[in-house]
């Protein structure tokens, strides 16, 4: 009989006797989920998936506060100067409000700096590494949990600590930071410079390192679960993409997140212990008096420590999300997913690349122009696996049998937005039209595409997808629509204008761009991207009462709501606390749809771990 | 349904692709065909992926009786979309490449006006090396927030920041370096149109020298009015006439002449000067002034600077930049 994965993949479905060997171990291994009382059970849990809650839940709530934070971003730029509905009278003179309500220009650097922080390290990676991740590779492998199951408890109250210190920085006299989330020195280390640059600082960077810890031990955690946990017969080439991307990405957590720790760390040592390694000789204060410190350092080091991590991170973003939505596309379009193996390729790829283009955001920081020509190579080339995965997306498509079910619509939301957020990559990449659009709305308008209209696009598919199993209910498919449509048009509408604001050459991170003379015809975008953004908060609001609803009151959802493959639709809804009775054998690849041994079983689905059929 | 996954194609129909206008003869047409081409590359591929995965939602949306195509890939194909972008885009490395090694290279041709630029918490200073043609003499002459270039020479900033890092940025030159304390970074541009206010029409326009020949270009004797239009902090701006002189000094036919105000059709006007790196609380507001001129305004304005012996926050200078960094002023 041949292959039924058709390419190479997945030959060896023999198991070996080391495999009998590994899976009698690990039939054997029990653990006793009754014995553990409720504070064990949800405070130090074990369980991979109630690590994942905790994740689910707490990434929830920084969401909220980082969406608020957007929200006050946006009515500053419209209504410059205009007193706050509601929170500015609420929050007079304390947080970003003056007395009259309005929000000052000290205010909105907080603003726009812990939106970027709490979005990137507090939300997104956590949901996607830590509550992904952790509730499905094990599943994903059928493993009874991860290899490490203290850490894993650890990684989460570390990340929550981390969380905390930066939101406790809000209440500090002088305010969160306020240097940007990319804190460049010395605007970050002089508290001279700007008052959020004081303890709002120091905050920040204990924050980020407890944050970038977390997320280098859940990596720790996921490479060793995915490479030594896997089931008998789960080959490489059997892993669901899921999988695949969540042990790419843990590549990155675990080789570019302690070049962060290390300049945190620096950057620290520069503020609390008087050292310079990233500021200057003859650096000044706004009084013109010289700076202690010995200077010797340079500013420019940071941003090369700093993006050397941030730019890995932004893979960090999305390639979970590629990975999730290769599954449902796969799973909806009823088909398997098309270039299994390229689809690995070009996430190693990714990897391989995205260590080396750090450069690309210091095109004008005064970095040597023959570096920067080394840097735009490196960076136009990355768009070659990018692509290879939506044309891969595409050709999962061809000639499908595509169920619009809500995951499949937020997975082919993911996939368009990307494609814009893609595209607009490439104008950055060439270093003479970088040199106009770098630091402007252009910017913003790319990455918002790439990790909201991507990531968070994807990951809605996902929670839409993977809640049955999680719960035990179905999603409201009305409900969901309606924050489908309605956050896609919202989405567009707030971030699509923002590219024409960037053209204008409109920058970033301006308390208001109406002092500016040329700036003025652009004014009416920003007033049509806040009423935009209010429309996109107030949809995430539908989303909020689904879940609440589902979980109550949502239909009550079989093993395998969806017809999949994979392991996790093989045991019971919600999932038990170990996972698998019994540690399952895996006869075939994930996306074994529409083939022959399923059509010799009437269906179009075949179960990774079901026998072949005769 | 399949038309909910493009709603960025209905955006697309806009003018979009619209830079700030360009003044910079020197290189900013070609930063613009770059810009262009890539536009032109990225529309195609935008409609052409887009489109197929509407279409294909279209076409192969699950009806009853349809079965999915068992394939797992297919290999020439995906050879094909893997190394046609691989040359496109080394294509577009070269393409790019030549035109930044121009961009960021030496200026071209005769020795480029040199002018120091020193940032600080939230000002620019330009500092001019004065007849002797060396900086760090008695004769420099310095100001703050205001610059003069002569329209078609080359200029070369030399700059470097006191506190934080800056970033000079004028859009009509397509030009952005950051300046960064305890380094001189350099760039260079040029600027072939000189900005003028239509007074009839009140809106900011751009001519070339020989151009203006034949108008009255008042300058001065006007201010700048702006006026808040409504809540979203839009303005409108008027210049005034200012001042109670019965003659103005006027541009006229490449002659500076003194005429009623009343005559002028224009007034000389800058372009802004941004701040594109965050600095601090007043980083919105850290506008410089840039003044194109004709050879003759500039040399109206260079005879003034060198008899006022303008030295603005000349201790900015000679304080910190003359000496903690003295090797900034080497030629």
């Amino acid at each position: 009989m041949t292959s039924p994965n058709g390419r190479g993949f997945g030959t060896r479905t023999i198991p070996s006797s080391t495999s009998r060997d590994k899976e009698k171990r690990l039939s054997e291994t029990t653990l006793s989920p009754s014995s553990q009382g409720f504070f064990r059970r949800f405070f130090w849990p074990s369980d991979h998936k109630v690590v994942a809650y905790q994740y689910f839940v707490t990434v929830a709530l920084f969401m909220a506060l980082g969406g608020f934070l957007a929200m006050l971003i946006r009515w500053q730029l419209a209504y410059p100067g205009a007193p706050v509905p509601l929170f500015g009278a609420l929050m007079q003179n304390h947080f970003f409000f003056d007395g009259a309500g309005r929000i000052s220009p000290q205010g909105y650097l907080q603003l726009t700096t812990m939106h970027g922080t709490i979005m990137i390290f507090l939300v997104m990676i956590p949901l996607l590494t830590g509550g992904f991740g952790n509730y499905l590779i094990p599943l994903q492998v059928g493993a009874r949990d991860m290899a490490f199951p203290f850490l894993n408890a650890l990684a989460y109250w570390i990340y929550l600590a981390g969380g905390l210190v930066l939101f406790a920085s809000f209440f500090l006299a002088q305010g969160a930071s306020e240097a940007g989330w990319t804190a460049y020195a010395p605007l970050s280390e002089v508290s001279t410079a700007t008052p959020g640059s004081g303890s709002g600082q120091v905050f920040w960077l204990i924050g980020i390192f407890l944050a970038g810890f977390s997320s280098s031990l859940s990596g720790m955690n996921f490479l060793a679960t995915i490479a030594k946990m896997r089931a008998p017969g789960m080959t490489w080439g059997r892993l669901p993409m899921t999988t695949w991307s969540q042990l790419v990405t843990a590549f990155f957590q675990v080789l570019a997140t302690p070049v962060l720790a290390a300049a945190v760390s620096l950057m620290f040592m520069d503020k609390v212990f008087g050292t310079s390694f990233f500021l200057p000789t003859g650096l000044h204060d706004s009084d013109d008096q010289l700076i202690g410190g010995g200077g010797g350092g340079h500013p420019l080091l940071w941003q090369h420590l700093f993006w050397f991590y941030s730019h890995p991170a932004v893979y960090i973003l999305v390639l979970p999300a590629m990975g999730i939505a290769s599954d449902l596309i796969s799973t909806f379009a009823r088909k398997p997913l098309f270039g299994y193996k390229a689809m690995v390729a070009a996430m190693t790829a990714i990897m391989g690349l995205g260590f080396v283009v750090w450069g690309h955001h210091m095109f004008v920081s005064g970095m040597s122009p023959a570096m920067a020509t080394g840097f735009a190579m490196t960076t136009l080339l990355i768009a070659v696996p990018s692509g290879v995965k939506v044309f891969n997306w595409l050709g999962t498509l061809w000639r499908a049998n595509i169920h619009l079910t809500l995951p499949m619509l937020y997975a082919l939301a993911f996939v368009s937005m990307f494609i814009v957020g893609g595209l607009s990559g490439i104008f950055m990449a060439a270093t003479p039209v970088d040199v106009y659009i770098h630091d402007t709305y252009y910017v913003i308008a790319h990455f918002h595409y790439v990790v909201f209209g991507g990531s968070l696009f994807a990951s809605f598919g996902a929670i839409h997808y993977w809640f049955p199993k999680m719960t035990g209910r179905m999603m409201n498919n009305k409900l969901g629509l309606a924050h489908w449509a309605i956050s896609l048009l919202a989405f567009n509408g707030t971030f699509f204008p923002m590219h024409l604001l960037g053209e204008g050459g409109e920058m970033r991170r301006l308390a208001t761009s109406t002092e500016y003379q040329y700036l003025q015809p652009l004014q009416h975008w920003n007033v049509f991207i806040t009423h935009s953004a209010f429309l996109l908060g107030a949809a995430q609001f539908i989303f909020l009462i689904n879940l609440i609803y589902s979980l109550q009151k949502g239909e009550k959802a079989p093993a395998n709501p969806w017809g999949a493959n994979g392991l996790e639709w093989t045991i019971p809804s919600p999932a038990p606390a170990h996972n698998f009775e019994k540690i399952p054998r895996v006869y075939r690849g994930p996306y074994e749809y529409s083939g022959p041994e399923a059509a010799k079983l009437g269906r179009d689905w075949i179960a990774q771990d079901e026998e072949p059929p005769r | 349904m399949a038309l909910g996954f493009a709603p960025g194609a209905a955006w697309a129909a806009l003018d979009f692709g619209t830079l700030a206008p360009d003044l910079n003869s020197a290189y900013g047409g070609q930063v613009d065909s770059l810009y262009g081409l890539l536009f032109k590359l990225v529309l195609l591929l935008f409609i052409g992926t887009q489109g197929a995965l509407a279409l294909f939602v279209l076409l192969f949306r699950h009806k009853k009786g349809r079965a999915a195509l068992y394939s797992h890939g297919h290999p020439a194909a995906e050879w094909i979309w893997t190394l046609i972008p691989v040359v496109l885009l080394t294509g577009l490395y070269f393409q790019q490449k030549k035109l930044w090694d121009l961009m960021r290279g030496p200026a071209p041709g005769a020795a480029p006006l040199t002018v120091q630029v020193f940032a600080e918490q939230f000002a620019w200073h330009f500092r001019y090396a004065g007849p002797d043609g060396v900086f760090g003499t008695a004769d420099d002459f310095m100001t703050v927030n205001q610059m003069h270039v002569r329209a078609g020479e080359n200029v070369e900033i030399h700059e470097s920041a006191k506190d934080v890092i800056h970033s000079f940025f004028i859009p009509q030159a397509r030009l952005k370096q950051d300046a960064v304390p305890g380094m001189l970074s350099s760039a260079w541009f040029e600027m072939d149109k000189v900005a003028c206010w239509d007074l009839k029409r009140q809106t900011l326009v751009y001519f070339t020298p020989e151009e203006l020949n034949p108008k009255k270009v008042a300058l001065e004797g006007f201010a700048l009015n702006a006026q808040k239009k409504d809540a979203t902090g839009e303005k409108s701006y008027r210049y005034l006439p200012f001042g109670k002189a019965s003659k103005v000094d006027m541009l006229y036919e490449g002659k500076i002449v003194r005429l009623p105000p009343g005559d002028a059709d224009y007034v000389q006007c800058p372009v802004e000067i941004a701040c594109s790196q965050l600095c601090g609380i007043g980083h919105y507001r850290m506008i410089g002034y840039l003044y194109v001129d004709t050879p003759e305004t500039y040399s109206r304005w260079w005879k003034q600077m060198v008899k006022d012996k303008r030295r603005d926050d000349e201790s900015k200078w000679t304080g910190i930049w003359d000496k903690d960094y003295p090797q900034f002023n080497q030629p």
